[in-house]
């Protein structure tokens, strides 16, 4: 894997077991891979899983069974995209009003391009969870 | 689990000295770096440790036990990966018959997984593997061995690119809580995501031996373009944004990557923050 | 000795004589053409010739033994030079020293194999030298049977002497024949050692060091000692002569079995002491 910088590893990859948790890769109540798979297959140290995982534990996005690993929560969805939600408006928005008025683009230009954008991607799911990966601070 | 206390070592008498006072302390459940400029002594302070060498002054303990005893129990802990590989004329099945014997905890299903996850024949005769697959062979075999030390010399050195990714993941998946694996490498790239521990060489002492996490807590790599002021920055480097500086971190929740490569130019010119130093 | 296992030991000598399996092959190879051919030199002319006398093949015969019994001797001294020559290359170096038993196991593992291991290799090289000279040698005029019986005979017959010298007991005044058949021995084993630390100091090409550093040493000892009998002066009568001798033959064994015990131990420690990279001079 990629990491880029900016972000912490972990971090970045608490953030990628986010995203496969949104697209169902890892549905609600079922397990998700253990810490040193998941390092293996990212291919960084155990440590750093760890720290991701106790990340997303905290955030109560996954749980924790005795002997039996880490398990996706029953709201885990709903948990990543409020925070993610909630970072948006207060990070990624103000920035694109900025770049709007600075650019001098209307209200109804934008509406407008939503408008068009809606229509022509009608699964906006796949794009938004790129554009969401790149934006968020580690969920 | 291996202490390098105060170890004086050269070549020979009348050669420069490779390490005056030399202390280190290893520790299970990690995974070393060991980096520093060509000719710094990376490969003889594995030797060394090993007890391949002997040094001049000081002792070098394995578990309480010195080293240059070459005692079975503690030759049984330990495996050394050296950069270049000299196997015999035997499949690795019968190289396993042969040798797995003198490992008691050799586990066999983790050497077929990794020859496998290789792409290695464990019928193919040793000694017609070229470099770089006999080299992935005998670390198959090194981490079979259940071992609790594994050094390993340049071991990404002559991997064709898949190979360092496959290297990568076996590594990560093999190097449990009670193993310890040193890496010596110019290659930092290619381990830098696995490792847990910096170790740098310059001259015979070290430069810097701290762990990943407290070194990202200490400093933070970021990228600047070319506009951005860098009078905070206690090393920049030229970079394709335009600068590449280490800046001491005053925020212990915000961190960056590691960038080995811009931490490693940056304690050579002598700049790190005095909290890392040694 | 603490700690020493045997059955590790065991797994050190399967280890070696399996990895270098191509090295011994070659080795035996090479002892079977040393001995084949030392024995088609002797029964070149003989088998040429379509006629020959009784007293001749029994000549020919007596050769063959000596020709057996030399070549047997620099084979086996050339193989205890080869116990430490797969330490010549840093690589293997490594893979011994790091493998798992402990350095007295190594040694011995070492040792057996290029001692016992090389005897019973001339051993079986001096049938198969002795066979392959008959069957090469059918075509000639005059093929000769085996040379073995002639050879076996000295043998038994050596050994009987030196078994009566050592049984004979002691009489009144001293046996010297103990003590000159004690001393062959003690000598035989000190030049063995001697063969054996010529391989731990120089590893590679150790036989035709160690034997030209024999040569050396014999020589300087032996003008020393023409030098310092000199200061005496030449008044000795022949038996006073022989009464010192045999008194000093006793004095010599012991001398020499300490010696080649001193050299085997010499060679433990530097096995021992053996690092990865190797010291300039040698």
């Amino acid at each position: 894997m990629t990491f880029k910088e900016g972000q912490p590893i972990y971090a970045q990859i608490a953030d990628r077991l986010s995203d496969e948790i949104l697209n169902g890769t890892y549905a609600p109540d079922s397990r998700v891979p253990g810490v040193r798979e998941y390092a293996a297959l990212l291919e960084v140290n155990v440590n750093t899983a760890v720290k991701a995982y106790e990340l997303l534990a905290r955030r109560e996005v996954i749980y924790q069974k005795r002997g039996m690993g880490y398990f996706v929560a029953t709201n885990a969805p709903e948990i990543i995209r409020t925070e993610r939600r909630s970072y948006f408006c207060e990070h990624a928005m103000p920035q694109f009003f900025a770049q709007m008025k600075l650019l001098g683009i209307s209200v109804d230009e934008m509406s407008e391009a939503y408008r068009r954008f809606m229509e022509s991607h009608p699964n906006a799911l796949a794009v938004a969870a790129v554009w969401a990966a790149t934006l968020t601070a580690g969920l | 689990m291996l202490q390098i206390s105060e170890i004086d070592f050269s070549y020979g008498r009348r050669k420069a000295p490779v390490f005056e006072h030399f202390s280190l302390h290893f520790y299970p459940g990690h995974i070393y770096g060991l980096l520093g400029k060509n000719g710094t002594g990376k490969s003889t302070l594995l030797y060394l440790m090993s007890g391949l060498l002997r040094q001049q002054a000081g002792i070098v303990r394995f578990e309480g036990t010195d080293v240059r005893l070459r005692r079975p129990e503690v030759l049984q802990e330990m495996f050394l990966v050296p950069e270049e590989i000299d196997l015999p004329h035997v499949s690795m099945e019968r190289y396993v018959e042969l040798n797995a014997c003198f490992y008691p905890r050799f586990d066999y299903e983790v050497l077929m997984r990794c020859m496998n996850d290789f792409d290695l024949d464990p019928k193919a005769k040793l000694d017609s593997l070229s470099m770089g697959q006999k080299k992935k062979a005998f670390m198959c075999f090194a981490l079979a061995t259940g071992c609790r030390l594994l050094l390993m010399d340049e071991p990404t050195n002559g991997l064709d690119i898949p190979s360092k990714s496959i290297f990568r993941q076996v590594v990560a998946r093999h190097i449990t809580d009670d193993r310890t694996l040193v890496v010596s490498t110019h290659q930092v790239n290619d381990v830098a995501m696995l490792l847990d521990h910096v170790v740098m060489l310059q001259g015979t002492h070290l430069l810097l031996n701290r762990s990943v996490a407290d070194i990202c807590a200490a400093v933070r790599c970021e990228e600047r373009a070319l506009n951005e002021p860098t009078d905070d920055a206690l090393f920049v480097q030229n970079s394709l944004q335009g600068h590449a500086v280490v800046v001491e971190n005053n925020d212990p929740d915000d961190e960056t990557p590691l960038n080995l490569e811009l931490l490693f130019c940056c304690a050579e010119a002598g700049k790190l923050p005095l909290c890392l130093t040694c | 000795m603490k700690n020493f296992s045997l059955k590790r030991m065991a797994q050190v000598m399967r280890i070696t004589s399996c990895q270098n399996y191509k090295w011994f092959l070659n080795l035996s190879v090479a002892y079977l053409l040393a001995h084949f051919v030392g024995q088609a030199l002797i029964f070149y002319t003989v088998c040429r010739s379509p006629v020959v006398e009784e007293w001749y093949i029994d000549s020919r015969m007596h050769s063959a033994t000596g020709a057996f019994v030399m070549i047997s001797v620099f084979l086996i001294l050339g193989g205890i030079s080869f116990t430490f020559e797969v330490l010549k290359e840093k690589n293997k170096r490594i893979a011994i020293l790091m493998l798992p038993a402990s350095n007295a196991e190594k040694f011995v593992a070492r040792l057996l194999l290029c001692t016992v291991g090389v005897w019973l290799l001339n051993a079986v090289c001096v049938l198969l030298g002795d066979g392959l000279r008959q069957l090469i040698f059918l075509w000639s005029e005059n093929p000769l049977g085996s040379a073995l019986p002639s050879l076996w005979e000295f043998l038994v017959d050596r050994g009987t002497a030196f078994v009566q010298v050592m049984d004979a007991p002691f009489t009144a005044g001293h046996n010297p024949g103990w003590w000159e058949a004690v001393f062959a021995l003690a000598s035989s084993f000190m030049t063995y050692s001697f063969f054996l630390l010529g391989s731990a100091v120089f590893r590679k090409q150790a036989f035709i060091l160690t034997g030209l550093c024999g040569v050396a040493i014999t020589m300087a000892v032996a003008y020393v000692a023409g030098m310092v009998a000199g200061l005496f002066e030449y008044s000795y009568t022949p038996e006073e002569v022989n009464e010192f001798l045999v008194n000093v033959v006793p004095v010599m064994t012991i001398a020499e079995f300490l010696l080649g015990v001193g050299f085997v131990w010499l060679s433990y420690r530097l096995f021992a002491r053996m690092t990865v990279v190797r010291r300039k001079l040698f």
